[in-house]
Parts: C-alpha cells; sequence; structure tokens
C-alpha cells in the first residue's frame, strides 16, 4: 500500500548548517496494516509522515501510494492524492482557522465533492464518536488543546480515507479519550483502514501490529506489536 | 469556494480592510491630484482663450492706465501695423487683429471720443459723407439721430446708425471709419491702438507679446501673460497641496502595507500550506487570496474615489477659486486599476507561498 524507497530529507538552516532528518529510510506498510512509528525527539518521524502523505517530499528516494508514485505528481495532482487518499493528523493541529469546528471536520468532505449539508451531517457524526458535538459551533482559537486535537482527528477521518497519516494523536488527550480514539482507529482499522501513527505512547503503539523505530533518521527496529494481522 | 472565501474574509476583514484603507488613502491622493490638475488646466485655458483677444498693443510712450482713461499722448503707429505682423513670422500666432484710432474731438461745444476703426462700414446714408456709428448715450447728449450731418474739422460725417450695445470701451463715443478718423484727428497713417487675437495653442502668451514688441518698433505689448502668470502661481500652490497629500497619502499606505506585509506574510504562508496540506489544489488556493486582495483592492478603490470627491473640491476652491470635482472616468480608472493591483500584488505573493514546501508553516501550533 505505501512503499518509502530510500527516502533522505536533509534541511539546510539559514546559517548554513544542516540536519538530515531522512536517512535513506525504507519502510513498506501493507494494505489494512496498523504501523506505529516510535523514536526520540527529533528523531525524524514527523519528516516521514510528511513524505509519506505526500506533501513534503524526499531529496532523494521514492514514496509510492499504491501504484503511485507520489513525487513524479505534479502540484495539483499531489494536492487531489491527498485530497482523496490520506488524512492527516497533524502534530500541531493546523485546524483552519476561519471555519469553525462542524467546518473544520466538514471540510474535506466538501473538498471530495460532497454537499454542504450532507458534508455538515457526517461531521456531526464524526464529532459524536469524538465527544465534541457540544463545540461544534465554536472556532479553534475557543477550544483547549485537546479539543483541537480531537477537530484535527475528525477532520482526518470524515472521508474515511484508505490511508490514515496520524502525528502524535493522542499527545494532547487524556486517558479516557485516548482510549475513546485507540476504539475508532480499530474501529477503521478493522474495515480495511491502513494507518501510520507515530507515538510517544507505549500503550498505543503496543496496539499495532507493528512497531517501527526511528533513531537519528534511520530506521533501527521493525518489530511485531501486540495485535495480530488476521490472515487474509 | 466561494463559501470558504467569504468565511476566510470574515475571519481576515481585520487584515484586508487595512489594506483596503491604505489603497484607499492612495487612489484618493491620486484621483483628486489629477482631477485638480486637470481642471486648474482647463481653467488656465478658458482664460486664455478669454483674454486673447484683449492682448492690446499701444505706442510704447503710451501709459496704460491714461489710455484706460482716455487720454491719448500723441505717440501713434503706423496703420501699417497688422499687416506688417500678418506677413511676419507670428502670422499663423495671431487669429486676428483691430487698429483702432482714439482722440477727442469738440462737436456743438461738447467733448466727445473719435474713435477710427478699420473693418467693413455700411454705406453712408448721404452721398459724399463718411458714414458714423454713435453709442447712444453720445447720440442722446449730442442730439444727433440716424441721418443727420455732422461736420468736423472739414470732414463730413453723416450718423448711420444708433449701435445698441457698444463695443468695449465705447459707450459714450462716435466710431467712424480709420482714414476718416485720421484726417478728422490731422494723423494720417496713423493708430494708436491695436488689439490682437493670438492662438495660444502654440506660443505662451509672453513669448507672442515680445515678438510683437520686436516687428513692430515702438510698441508695447500689454499681454495677459501677467494674469495668466498669477494663476499658474495658483496651480502651483494646488501642485503643493496636492504633492504634500500624495506624498503623506503614499507614507501612509507605505507604512502600513509595509507593516501589513511582514505580519501577514508569514500567515498567508500558513493559511496556504494549510489548505494545500488538506488537499484544496493550489490554483484554488491561489483563486481564494488573489480573489480577497482584488475585492479589497477593489472595495479600497471605491473608498479612494468617494474620498477624492470632497478633497478635490476643497482643493479645487482652494486653489482656482471654483469647485471641481473627478470625472467618471477615474472612478472606473480607480476601482479596476486599484482591484488589479492589489490582485496582482497577492498573485506574485501566493505564486512564492504555494511553490514552498508547506511542511514548515506545519510544524509550528
Ligand atoms: N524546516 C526545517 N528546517 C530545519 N530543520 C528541520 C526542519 N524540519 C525539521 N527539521 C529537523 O529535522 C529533524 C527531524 O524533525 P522531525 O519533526 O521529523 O522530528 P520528530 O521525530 O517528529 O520529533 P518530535 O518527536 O519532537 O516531533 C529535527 O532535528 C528538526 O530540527
Ligand atoms: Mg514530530
Amino acid at each position: 500500500m505505501i512503499v518509502a524507497d530510500h527516502i533522505t530529507k536533509t534541511f539546510t538552516t539559514d546559517d548554513g548548517s544542516t540536519v538530515r532528518a531522512l536517512d535513506e529510510v525504507t519502510l513498506s506498510v501493507d494494505e489494512g496494516e496498523f504501523v506505529a512509528v516510535v523514536g526520540p525527539s527529533g528523531s525524524g518521524k514527523s519528516s516521514l509522515l510528511f513524505a509519506l502523505g505526500g506533501i513534503s517530499g524526499p531529496d532523494s528516494g521514492k514514496v509510492h501510494l499504491g501504484a503511485t508514485d507520489v513525487y513524479s505528481l505534479g502540484p495539483s495532482r499531489r494536492a487531489a492524492l491527498r485530497r482523496t487518499e490520506v488524512g492527516f493528523v497533524f502534530q500541531t493541529f493546523n485546524l483552519v482557522p476561519w471555519l469553525d469546528v462542524v467546518d473544520n471536520v466538514a471540510f474535506p468532505a466538501m473538498l471530495a465533492g460532497r454537499s454542504r449539508r450532507e458534508a455538515r451531517s457526517l461531521a456531526h457524526g464524526m464529532l459524536e464518536k469524538l465527544g465534541m458535538v457540544a463545540r461544534a459551533r465554536h472556532y479553534p482559537a475557543q477550544l483547549s488543546v485537546g479539543e483541537r486535537q480531537r477537530v484535527g482527528i475528525g477532520r482526518a477521518l470524515v472521508n474515511r480515507p484508505k490511508v490514515l497519516l496520524a502525528d502524535e494523536p493522542t499527545g494532547s488527550l487524556d486517558s479516557a479519550n485516548g482510549t475513546q480514539f485507540l476504539d475508532l482507529l480499530s474501529e477503521f482499522n478493522g474495515q480495511g483502514q491502513t494507518i501510520v501513527v507515530v507515538t510517544h505512547s507505549a500503550a498505543l503503539a503496543e496496539r499495532a501490529h507493528r512497531i517501527v523505530s526511528i533513531v537519528a533518521g534511520r530506521v533501527t527496529d521493525d518489530r511485531p506489536g501486540r495485535l495480530r494481522r488476521l490472515a487474509s | 469556494m466561494i463559501r470558504i472565501t467569504f468565511a476566510y474574509l470574515r475571519v481576515r476583514w481585520g487584515e484586508y480592510a487595512l489594506v483596503a484603507l491604505a489603497v484607499a488613502l492612495i487612489v484618493a491622493a491620486l484621483v483628486a491630484q489629477r482631477a485638480v490638475t486637470s481642471s486648474a488646466d482647463g481653467a488656465i485655458h478658458d482664460l486664455a482663450h478669454r483674454l486673447g483677444s484683449n492682448m492690446l498693443v499701444l505706442p510704447r510712450d503710451q501709459d496704460v492706465g491714461d489710455f484706460h482713461l482716455q487720454r491719448y499722448g500723441p505717440s501713434v503707429l503706423p496703420d501699417a501695423s497688422p499687416v506688417i505682423l500678418k506677413s511676419s513670422e507670428i502670422a499663423s500666432d495671431i487669429r486676428g487683429s483691430q487698429a483702432r484710432l482714439y482722440g477727442h474731438v469738440v462737436v456743438g461745444g461738447r467733448d466727445v471720443l473719435l474713435v477710427g476703426e478699420e473693418g467693413s462700414w455700411p454705406r453712408s446714408p448721404v452721398v459724399g459723407t463718411a458714414p458714423a456709428m454713435l453709442s447712444p448715450s453720445a447720440a442722446g447728449r449730442l442730439g444727433f439721430r440716424p441721418g443727420s450731418i455732422i461736420e468736423l474739422n472739414g470732414a463730413s460725417l453723416s450718423v448711420a446708425g444708433v449701435m445698441d450695445r457698444p463695443p468695449d470701451g465705447l459707450e459714450d463715443a462716435i466710431l467712424v471709419p480709420l482714414v476718416t478718423a485720421q484726417q478728422v484727428l490731422g494723423q494720417p497713417g496713423a493708430i494708436n491702438a491695436l488689439r490682437l487675437a493670438g492662438c495660444w495653442c502654440r506660443i505662451d502668451v509672453a513669448a507672442l507679446g515680445k515678438e510683437v514688441e520686436r516687428i513692430l518698433p515702438g510698441s508695447r505689448a500689454i499681454t495677459v501673460a501677467g494674469v495668466v502668470k498669477a494663476q499658474k502661481g495658483a496651480v502651483a500652490t494646488m501642485g503643493r497641496y496636492a504633492m504634500a497629500l500624495l506624498i503623506a497619502g503614499s507614507l501612509t499606505v507605505a507604512g502600513l502595507v509595509a507593516a501589513l506585509v511582514s505580519a501577514q506574510a508569514r500567515r498567508a504562508r500558513r493559511d496556504l500550506g494549510l489548505l494545500a496540506a488538506i488537499g484544496v489544489s493550489p490554483s484554488v488556493v491561489a483563486a481564494l487570496f488573489v480573489a480577497s486582495a482584488g475585492l479589497s483592492g477593489i472595495a479600497g478603490g471605491v473608498a479612494g474615489y468617494l474620498t477624492a470627491i470632497p478633497a478635490t473640491r476643497w482643493l479645487s476652491a482652494r486653489t482656482l477659486g471654483a469647485a471641481a470635482s473627478p470625472s467618471l472616468d477615474l472612478f472606473a480608472f480607480a476601482v479596476i486599476g486599484a482591484g488589479l493591483v492589489a490582485a496582482g500584488a497577492a498573485a506574485l505573493a501566493t505564486r512564492r507561498a504555494v511553490a514552498l514546501d508547506p511542511s514548515e508553516v506545519l510544524r509550528e501550533s
């Protein structure tokens, strides 16, 4: 489903120093697989997720989503791919500040061609699952950090994308909300969704099929989690 | 997408309102300046044309004040002066001329102004006499009617008519052909005033006057240059007001825009990157920003034009003494221009922002 082939990403800062965020990373995630990515801060986890999601291309190496070579596409086609195939939960939420909660969640559905009404009713369903219905008409700036995170999750899931890429989705959630989110992930994964989650939470990681460790931009470990894949 | 645009503008309206305000200021200054300048130009042109036929050429020794008080000195100009001018190099700058000989005569014991004028004269009502036209007051004062005979220094005149509305300065005068006046006054071949109508499109008034004085030795051209110069001074004052307005406006706008751009650049990049990351295609994102900026530019243009109307009125009243208002052409120009400029600036900015890797802004919280 998702294949990263020897991808390298280097950042050059203004003072000329370079940071190699990803160093020849090769990773393959099967369809329906639930992968947790763990590693110390600054090890390149977010950079990997951006690369997999078609947001920020590697300097070298290739990323395939299904049969598509993601970074051979032009900006518009790549935007279409992000719109239709991928749901992304950002570490920093990145909600649209000028849209209220329900429109933030409904936005990807509208982009996918649904009417505003349809999109909003889907969004309401999502907000219900996340315990956020009461805040539907609020704007992102009025929400607590954990609430914003849940809106970000709702936005990523509303189109039920084939691939969910989530960057620290439980980092700001209390244990009850965290558990609720994990149940949601299990539900979607049970329906065949491919999931890659970056996390510092051992509890979350253990619920994945596979746990990939990254240190200093390299994959250092790739071991099974507690979740067993159904033979299919 | 329209809904998104409006949602976007609803939250970011403050910034776009500032953009619109900045645009409005500069548009107001520019429109007012243009309107006042063009109406000032129009005013000068009008004035030059109106005073044009009043350019007066006198013998150099003739005092202008005395001339207006109908006190004529002994110095004269040759009555060939109009012909001399018409065969000179400034002939094409002179639209018309009128040569006159002024003098005083005594009729029936009363002093009266006699004016000889070149031109086509009506046939005299009495054979062997020269035709004369009288102003109503001269006719009444001297007791003449059409057909009356006037004997003057050996010349016989007959009254051809009484003028309903006598020309300038002839409210109490007898108007006769130039040769008759020369004969009566004993000044053959002489004139003592020449009015010229110039064509101000080709040469400026002062220069034309100098040329006339050079071509007609012993003459003095009393031009409207002085008046025009005064008027030009007023226009210069107006120019300074407009300039001051323009500079103040530009500085305000430059300051505002600089502050806005630096404050907004980061945010715009973030908004762009954010929308792009969710999957809005770059062209749509660009359209959103360009449309928003274009709308605020148009709003600024309209507001600027509306501000320019009273500004123009005030400025023109202070400098030209007449209220002018900007033309509707300027309205279209201001609105379309401001919209295009704002949208163009936004297009440039978004082109750059869309090309940037959005991950950098997506890492910020
Ligand atoms: N735009 C950038 N310019 C310079 N350096 C960058 C940039 N983006 C990321 N980096 C660097 O790349 C490295 C990897 O960053 P990344 O965000 O992928 O780490 P991470 O594993 O997600 O960390 P965390 O767990 O703290 O989120 C870091 O050292 C970071 O400083
Ligand atoms: Mg990270």
